[in-house]
């Protein structure tokens, strides 16, 4: 009875992404005559016909993702340290401002934002990464909680042998926070790699689309075309749910902080 | 950079160990390890975030600035007599309660479930955390996909397994569109609410459960005096996490409904949204967005605090 209610969630929660994922290797024929049926061959068309776009649009997400995620974890780390190590009036005060973004919901933002970088003249991939940097409060969080957590001794010994603030940092606390970066890491990459509706207002080329644009760019561009909008969608999932399998007790772990810490 | 001795007076007057006052002394170091983050936060958040507060004083059409004229409240006034605004509001009541409620209801039976010794425990929390990670434009198209009424397979499913009663246009009724959005949502995330609670369970001290085992509890009372009421703060948390995280709702209804069928799924975000960007009203539209920011944020402050209990509860 147990592992029937658990097997039926599992099928329940499962089902939808494999069935995207086994019908992206049928032809589009085969998936209008039967949805269900597993393919009986392996049939790469779909692939073939999204593949051009699909490379630069991954290639797109990867360039945004990477570099934002790179700001993200330096602008954290450095802002985590002086929130943590070092003292200063109002310490406390714009710590808290600086958690504001975790309390404000992108697409509220978005209509201003996108205002605001046509005056700055900025526009397409570099627009979206400076505004991805934006978003560090979740980083500065975490990080400031694992270098309060290490002994105050530690510091002080590294100190007496000269350290600076640079090494204090660099060799001392972020070895020692590297679970807390293996968090801000999983969630920020997931955030930016499936995040929706930045790069629906502030991208304007074809060429400049990250994944989840492209995707539905390429719904309204061709009516929906089964076989190779499943292959989009196939392509678009893989990546993230293999860095899930991969670092799945680390995401797990995270979620479990963000909510105690949180 | 040369070492630094404390050596300051004053200092060792006070208790070892206590926070010492901040002083002024780092400032300006502080200030450069700042610097890198508070260029991003202030430029491309903080701006914005003013920006939505300004625009939505003013009633811009978002063409050029010199046609921006200061409407005071005007905007908000507007919201009073439109229908769409407060069916908007309604929805998204509806979907956090509906969202919350179910989320955490599953999140938790699954905890408990899970928290008993199952076999292959791990494998299945593994599978219902999944979703989590897929991005929301994906799951809104496969399940436009599967719920399509001529070509998806969910109406098929239920005729094949006697409950062609149930079949029917999920997204194109009015009536059956935002359940079948709440549905998407559970979908989604009920995993990662479920793993909080397992943490949870985990932290309640296994003595305790021991002794009721003794004292010849069954397992019913054991969950029932023992368990859920150690685990009631952390269910606060879920249930407001799980209340937020439905009301930022924007991505699934935009790609599964545009707020359609005739307004039936629309929330704040889609309709302030849509006035922004294809009405060209980007004064309301801004109005309409900082409603959604300060209702947002009130329920942020409410699990800031729930949490901080909680925490309290466990030390």
């Amino acid at each position: 009875m147990t592992y029937a209610v658990l097997a039926l969630v599992a099928l329940t929660t499962i089902f939808p992404v494999l069935w995207m994922l086994y019908s992206s290797i049928k032809p589009t024929q085969d998936i209008l005559r039967d949805v269900f049926a597993p393919p009986t061959t392996l049939y790469f068309g779909n692939f073939d016909a999204v593949l051009q776009d699909m490379l630069i649009w991954v290639k797109n997400s990867v360039l945004v993702t990477g570099i934002s995620l790179a700001i993200i974890l330096v602008v954290s780390a450095l802002a985590a340290y002086a929130f943590s190590q070092l003292r200063f009036r109002g310490r406390e005060l714009l710590f808290v401002f600086m958690l504001v973004g975790l309390m404000v919901p992108a697409h509220a933002l978005v209509v201003a934002g996108f205002k605001w970088i046509s005056v700055l003249g900025i526009g397409g991939i570099l627009a979206l990464i400076l505004t991805y940097g934006g978003w560090s409060s979740f980083g500065i969080l975490v990080m400031r909680s694992f270098f309060d957590a290490v002994p105050k001794e530690i510091i002080e010994a590294a100190r007496m042998d000269g350290a600076s603030h640079w090494k204090i940092l660099t060799r001392v606390l972020l070895p020692l926070a590297r679970p807390g970066i293996a968090t801000v890491t999983i969630f920020t990459f997931l955030w930016v790699w499936n995040d929706f509706v930045y790069p629906l207002v502030y991208l304007q080329r074809t060429e400049d689309l990250t994944v989840p644009i492209g995707i539905l760019s390429f719904q309204s561009r061709q009516g929906v075309q089964w076989g190779p909008q499943m292959a989009t969608l196939a392509i678009a999932t893989i990546i993230p749910l293999v860095a899930y399998l991969i670092a799945r007790r680390q995401f797990v772990r995270g979620i479990m902080q963000g909510a105690v810490k949180g | 950079m040369t070492t630094h001795i404390d050596v300051q007076p004053g200092i060792a007057l006070q208790r070892p160990g206590a926070r010492r006052p901040p002083q002024r002394r780092d400032g300006r170091l502080a200030l450069v390890f700042l610097a890198p983050a508070l260029f991003f936060y202030i430029g491309f958040l903080i701006i914005p975030l003013i920006g939505t507060l300004f625009l939505s004083f003013t009633d811009w059409e978002g063409f050029t600035f010199d046609q921006l004229r200061m409407t005071g409240l005007d905007n908000y006034r507007q919201m009073a007599g439109d229908d769409v605004f407060w069916a908007a509001v309604r929805h998204n009541l509806i979907l956090v309660v509906a969202a919350a409620v179910l989320k955490t209801v599953i999140a938790l039976a699954l905890a408990i479930i899970l928290d008993n010794n199952v076999r292959f425990a791990r494998f299945f929390q593994t599978v219902y955390l999944m979703p989590a990670v897929v991005s929301l434009v994906v799951t809104g198209v496969v399940f436009s996909l599967a719920l399509s009424p001529t070509l998806g397979f969910v109406n098929p499913l239920l005729d094949a397994i006697g409950l062609s009663s149930l079949t029917g246009d999920w997204l194109g009724d009015t009536g059956r569109a935002l359940p079948t959005i709440v549905v998407v949502e559970v979908w989604h995330t009920f995993g990662l609410h479920m793993t909080i609670l397992i943490a949870s369970l985990a932290g309640i001290p296994g003595e305790l459960r021991e002794s009721a085992r003794v004292d010849g509890a069954t397992t019913w009372q054991e969950y029932r005096h023992i368990v859920i009421p150690m685990l009631r703060p952390a269910i606060g948390v879920v249930f407001l996490l799980a209340g937020i995280e439905s009301f930022k709702i924007f991505a699934t209804i935009y790609v599964m409904t545009r707020g359609g069928p005739s307004h039936a799924t629309e929330v704040l975000s889609t309709w302030g949204f849509f006035q922004a960007f294809s009405a060209n009203n980007v004064g309301y539209g801004s109005a309409i967005m900082v409603v959604l920011l300060l209702l947002t944020f009130a329920l942020s402050v409410l699990q800031v605090r729930s949490n901080r209990r909680a925490q309290n509860d466990l030390a």
